[in-house]
C-alpha cells in the first residue's frame, strides 16, 4: 500500500488505499470490519473503498491497522495449508540458528510484515520476521494463467502473483506452510519439462523444511475429520461434501444441499453401522460462527484433504479467520 | 494369523506383539471376506491406529515375506482404480482410462501403497 504522503483528506486516503483494497473481496473486508467491531454495511466495491476512507478520516480505523489486515488477507486468501509438528527439543535448537538460515537463503529480516509487491522470479523472498520463538517468512512469484479464448482463435494470458508463507512457533513445535495453488504456466516442471503442480508444492515444502531447520512431520488429518463428524451437539461445522472409504475399499462421496450431510438418513444409516471403521479421505465444510466464541462473523469454508495432508481455504479469508481454522484443526 | 514367520516378527518386536496380533486378525478377516489388498489407511481406521503406524506394521510383515507391497493406481479425477502394479516403474504402462476416455500422464494419477498376501501368507491364512 502506498505510504501516507501527509494528505489526509478522504479523497487522498481513498486513492491511496484503493489499489490494495481492490485485491480483497468485499465480503472478506466486511467480515473483517465486523470482527473488529466496525460497521460493515452491504456495499458495492466502490462504496466500500469510500466507507473505509471515511472510517480513517473519522479516526475509527488507523491506516496502519488497515495495512496489517490487508497483508493478512494477502497471506491467508486462497491458500493450500500444510500443518507440521516439530519435536519441541529439536525445534528449540533450530530456533537458535534461524537468523543464520534466513540469511543463507537471502531472505531480508524486517521489523514489520510487508506486502509481496511485484515479484517476477520463482520463489522470490519477501521478508522474514522473527520475534522470540515466533517466525514468519514470505515468498512470492509471478505465474501465468493461459487459457484458450472463448472464440478458440487464440490464448488469453494473464500474469498472477502467487504467495507462500511459512509460519512457525518454535516454542510449541508447530509450523504451517500456506501457499496459493499454481497457475498452468510456471517454472516447476516434471521430468518431461511440463509445469507440474506437485513439483511446485514439493519445491516449497522442501524450502520450508530447509528454513525450519529441524524435522517437521505433517499433521495427520483423518482423526480431525473423524472428530468434526462426531462433534454434533452443537455442530462446529456444516459438512457439505464427505469422501470416505469403507473396509471393502469402496469409496463414497456424499454431496449435500444447503444442509449438513449428517442430516441425510441414508448417510446416517451407513455411519451408524460402519462409520467407526471408515477411513476419512476428505471433507468440505463451513465453520459456523455461532459456536466460534465470537472468532468468526461469517461462515468460513474449509476443505480438508486427508489423503494428501493439506487444508484449503478460499479467497478473501482474513489472517484471523485462517488462524481460527488452524487452531481448531490442531486442537483435535 | 499364526505361522513361524509371523511368530518371528513378534519375537523380533516383542513390544509390538499385541498390535501385530490385532493386525493379524484383521488381515485374516479381510482375506476371508475376499479382499485382495490390505490398505494401510483402512487397517488404521479399523484398528484405531495412525496411518503411519499401520503402514510400518504392514511393512514389517512384508519384510518377513508374509505380505508383498503393491501399488494401486487411481485416476485422480474419478478416483477409479486403473491398475495394480508391483513397481512404480510400471506407472508409464498404465492402460487407457475408460472413465475419462484418455491416456493419463503420471500427474493425473494417484498412487496408493497397499499389501497383498504372498503365497506363503496365503498358506498361513488357509491353515
Amino acid at each position: 500500500m502506498p505510504t501516507s504522503d501527509g494528505d489526509n483528506t478522504q479523497q487522498a486516503i481513498q486513492q491511496r488505499i484503493k489499489p490494495t483494497l481492490d485485491k480483497v473481496a468485499v465480503e472478506g473486508i466486511r467480515a473483517w470490519l465486523k470482527a473488529i467491531g466496525l460497521p460493515a454495511p452491504a456495499l458495492s466495491r466502490a462504496a466500500i473503498d469510500e466507507h473505509i476512507a471515511k472510517l480513517i478520516v473519522k479516526k475509527r480505523l488507523a491506516e496502519d491497522a488497515l495495512e496489517a489486515a490487508l497483508i493478512g488477507f494477502e497471506e491467508s486468501s486462497d491458500m493450500r495449508i500444510y500443518l507440521f509438528r516439530m519435536d519441541k527439543r529439536e525445534a528449540k535448537n533450530a530456533s537458535k540458528s534461524i537468523a543464520g538460515r534466513v540469511a543463507q537463503f537471502g531472505i531480508p529480516i524486517v521489523n514489520k510484515r510487508k506486502f509481496a509487491g511485484e515479484r517476477t522470479h520463482p520463489m522470490s523472498p519477501v521478508y522474514a520476521h522473527i520475534e522470540g520463538d515466533l517466525f514468519r517468512a514470505k515468498w512470492a512469484e509471478e505465474q501465468e494463467s493461459v487459457k484458450v479464448n472463448p472464440q478458440g482463435t487464440g490464448v488469453d494470458k494473464k500474469p498472477i502473483l502467487k504467495r507462500a508463507v511459512l509460519i512457525a512457533d518454535y516454542s510449541t513445535g508447530t509450523a504451517e506452510l500456506r501457499l496459493n495453488p499454481p497457475e498452468n504456466v510456471h517454472s516447476y516442471q516434471d521430468g518431461s519439462g511440463r509445469p507440474n503442480a506437485a513439483t511446485y508444492y514439493g519445491a516449497y515444502l522442501q524450502k520450508a523444511h530447509d528454513v525450519l531447520g529441524c524435522e517437521a512431520t505433517l499433521l495427520e488429518l483423518r482423526p480431525v475429520i473423524k472428530s468434526l463428524v462426531e462433534e454434533d451437539t452443537p455442530p462446529l461445522v456444516r459438512i457439505h461434501i464427505d469422501d470416505h472409504t469403507n473396509q471393502k475399499n469402496y469409496k463414497t462421496k456424499t454431496t449435500g444441499p444447503k444442509a449438513d450431510i449428517r442430516d441425510d438418513p441414508d448417510w446416517q444409516l451407513g455411519y451408524k453401522k460402519n462409520g467407526h471403521t471408515w477411513a476419512w479421505d476428505a471433507q468440505s465444510f463451513y465453520w459456523l460462527p455461532k459456536v466460534s466464541s465470537g472468532f468468526l462473523t461469517r461462515e468460513v469454508f474449509t476443505h480438508i484433504d486427508a489423503e494428501e495432508s493439506f487444508v484449503k481455504v478460499n479467497a478473501d479469508c482474513s489472517n484471523d479467520e485462517v488462524e481460527y481454522v488452524v487452531s481448531q484443526i490442531r486442537s483435535r | 494369523m499364526s505361522s513361524p514367520k509371523f511368530d518371528r516378527v513378534k519375537q523380533l518386536h516383542p513390544d509390538l506383539a499385541e498390535l501385530l496380533d490385532r493386525l493379524g486378525r484383521y488381515i485374516r478377516v479381510q482375506a476371508s471376506d475376499g479382499q485382495q489388498y490390505i490398505v494401510p489407511k483402512l487397517a488404521a481406521a479399523a484398528l484405531r491406529l495412525k496411518d503411519g503406524e499401520a503402514f510400518i506394521l504392514l511393512e514389517m510383515l512384508a519384510e518377513s515375506g508374509l505380505l508383498r507391497r503393491i501399488f494401486n493406481v487411481y485416476c485422480r479425477k474419478n478416483n477409479a482404480l486403473l491398475a495394480t502394479v508391483d513397481s512404480l516403474d510400471a506407472l508409464d504402462e498404465i492402460a487407457h482410462c475408460d472413465f475419462c476416455n484418455c491416456d493419463h500422464d503420471s500427474s493425473e494419477l494417484k498412487v496408493e501403497v497397499a499389501f497383498r498376501l504372498s503365497d506363503d501368507g496365503l498358506k498361513d491364512i488357509a491353515a
